[in-house]
């Protein structure tokens, strides 16, 4: 099981794309088993179909990680036109049994990313766990709860007063307000009759996720 | 607490967006009782207003039946109630903007034996009547009850109204005594309104009972506001408690509610002609 | 004299101006439909004759308004 920050994750495409059409490399490195720094390196062959390591280079992104506290824990690269899968060309290539392979493909519109564990030529895949990053609201818990996705303006407002009404100052409720003119409108007003906006996120719907403490 | 439809909440959305009004505001509106008296040029705005605003409960008194000459200014009543009591004629009305609210008619002219047994439970009163002496009774019988009201009146292009909280602010016999003789007053039919003026007046004594009723801002006590619609001037005269008020003073000549000479409690199916 | 009546600036020729004679020189018609308060209190119709106004008075003839039922 490969343990990657999510932010690492969008490093390794953004590297792989800017290189392209040429493959992109790099190495992972790691700290208390989660990857979280992308070290990008040169690929010297500078070819759209295989990639070599600057060696000096290497031995100098591998000495920083350990002034860091980080050790290399896997190699990327990124195939351009083609899957996420060790080409025959990697494998052979693949002398650190010690490490993973991840591969970016950028083929299609969406990047895949794989990591495979190879040794002795015979290669197997590795899961791969993207660790988002921690959220600060989720030490805290809404003592009332509204959904008022789909609910435009201005009774989301009105919704929001009524359940305000019905708490005891202090408490929290937890809002779930659509994008656009509710996130932009809704706040403000909350703001204005003394509440506090405790945060504000948006979710993968594009809408967001509110917890406000009672005036 | 109320737990308010999620109709009720579309209804009155736009009061629970006020700050000052809120959900607390609101339910306190959905547990008022105002009592309007009179169904005419005055109360019309004012009942229509209440009910839109939804107050829970709002009484209405009037005798009268609808006259062809009251639809220029008594925006409750419609060409097709010509004939129907006043006081049905509105609540129809006031039903159908808000089917949510509770509406209390009488069919009765308001006066000394009946006053202080109709007014009893009400929160506020607006005066929208058409004569001095049942104007003088309902500020009697509210400083006797402690009922605070709201006093409005039309002549021609002007209006005035001043809100009563007894025993905080000056009364309406505070600054006016006692009505004057009948042979002096104008009356609507010889003096004239322009019917918009009543709008504007009855809307300012409902916005003052909906003030009362949510402590939103000052109301409009000991100060009597008047506008002259030809120039649309308003002024606000000070007014202040008088010790020599015959009702609210320290030496009260008025202890007891008494019908006026003119009043026309006897002669109820046809009541004396009477101001606007 | 300088007085305030319904709020403007009044100067008064007169010597000496009681308020049934102000009612008349601000073509008061019916008397009976005003009520009167002079520098905030309120003067009894039957005053207004001894009630004689000095430089500073502030007066407020407040009209009889019925209501709109009939
Ligand atoms: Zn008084």
């Amino acid at each position: 099981m490969l343990r990657v920050k999510q932010e690492i994750i969008d490093e390794i495409v953004e590297h792989g794309r800017s290189e392209a059409p040429l493959e992109a490399c790099g190495y992972l490195a790691e700290k208390d088993g989660v990857v979280c720094k992308c070290i990008a390196m040169k690929n010297i062959d500078a070819s759209p179909v295989h990639y070599s390591m600057d060696p000096a280079q290497q031995f100098g992104a591998i000495r920083s990680c350990r002034a860091e506290g980080l050790a290399i824990r896997a190699v990327y690269h990124s195939h351009p036109e083609t899957a996420a899968h060790p080409s025959a060309e990697d494998i052979k290539l693949a002398y650190d049994p010690a490490l993973s392979y991840v591969i970016v493909s950028l083929e299609e519109s969406s990047p895949t990313i794989n990591s495979f564990i190879i040794k002795n030529d015979k290669v197997s895949s590795e899961q791969i766990e993207i660790i988002r990053a921690e959220k600060m609201t989720t030490t805290i818990t809404a003592d009332v709860f509204q959904n008022l996705r789909g609910i435009g303006c201005p009774m989301n407002l009105v919704k929001t007063k009524v359940a305000f009404s019905k708490m005891q100052s202090g408490q929290i409720l937890g809002l779930i307000l659509d994008n656009g003119p509710p996130i932009n409108n809704v706040p403000r007003s909350v703001i204005r009759e003394g509440h506090e906006v405790l945060s504000q996120e948006q979710l993968d719907d594009g809408a967001w996720s509110l917890l406000i403490r009672k005036a | 607490m109320i737990d308010f439809t999620e109709e009720q909440l579309e209804r009155y959305s736009r009061h629970i967006l006020l700050d000052d009004v809120g959900v607390d505001g609101q339910e306190k509106l959905l547990q008022a009782k105002v009592l309007i008296v009179g169904a005419g040029g005055l109360g019309s705005p004012a009942a229509l207003y209440l009910a839109a605003a939804g107050v829970g409960t709002i009484g209405i008194i009037d005798s009268d039946s609808v006259e062809i000459s009251n639809l220029q200014r008594q925006i409750a009543h419609f060409t097709k109630d010509i004939g129907v009591f006043k006081v049905d004629s509105a609540a129809e009305k006031m039903q159908a903007i808000n089917p949510d609210i509770t509406v209390r008619t009488y069919k009765e002219y308001l006066c000394a034996a009946n006053i202080t047994k109709i007014i009893a439970g009400y929160d506020f009163i607006i005066d929208g009547t058409d004569n001095f002496p049942t104007k003088f009774l309902v500020n009697d019988a509210c400083i006797f009850t402690g009922i605070p009201f709201s006093h409005g009146g039309i002549l021609r292009f002007n209006g005035q109204t001043m809100t009563v909280v007894p025993g905080e602010s000056a009364c309406y016999r505070c600054s006016f005594r006692e009505a004057p003789p009948p042979d002096a007053v104008p009356s609507c039919a010889q003096a004239g309104v322009l019917g918009a003026i009543a709008g504007m007046l009855g809307t300012i004594q409902a916005t003052e009972a909906l003030k009362y009723i949510t402590g939103v801002g000052e109301l409009l006590t000991n100060g009597l506001l008047t506008f002259d619609a030809r120039t649309l001037t308003f002024r606000k005269i000070n007014l202040a408690r008088q010790k020599s008020c015959p009702v609210c003073g320290e030496e009260p000549s008025i202890t007891h509610l008494v019908d006026a000479e003119q009043s026309v409690c006897e002669l109820k199916s046809e009541p004396v002609a009477a101001p606007c | 004299m300088q007085i305030t009546v319904n709020g403007e600036a009044n100067e008064l020729h007169e010597a000496e101006v009681n308020l049934s004679k102000l009612l008349e020189i601000r073509r008061v018609e019916s008397p009976e439909m005003v009520a009167v308060q002079l520098n905030g209190e309120f003067v009894d119709m039957e005053n207004y004759p001894s009630t004689f106004l000095k430089t500073g008075d502030d007066i407020e003839f407040l009209y009889f308004m019925g209501g709109g039922s009939r």
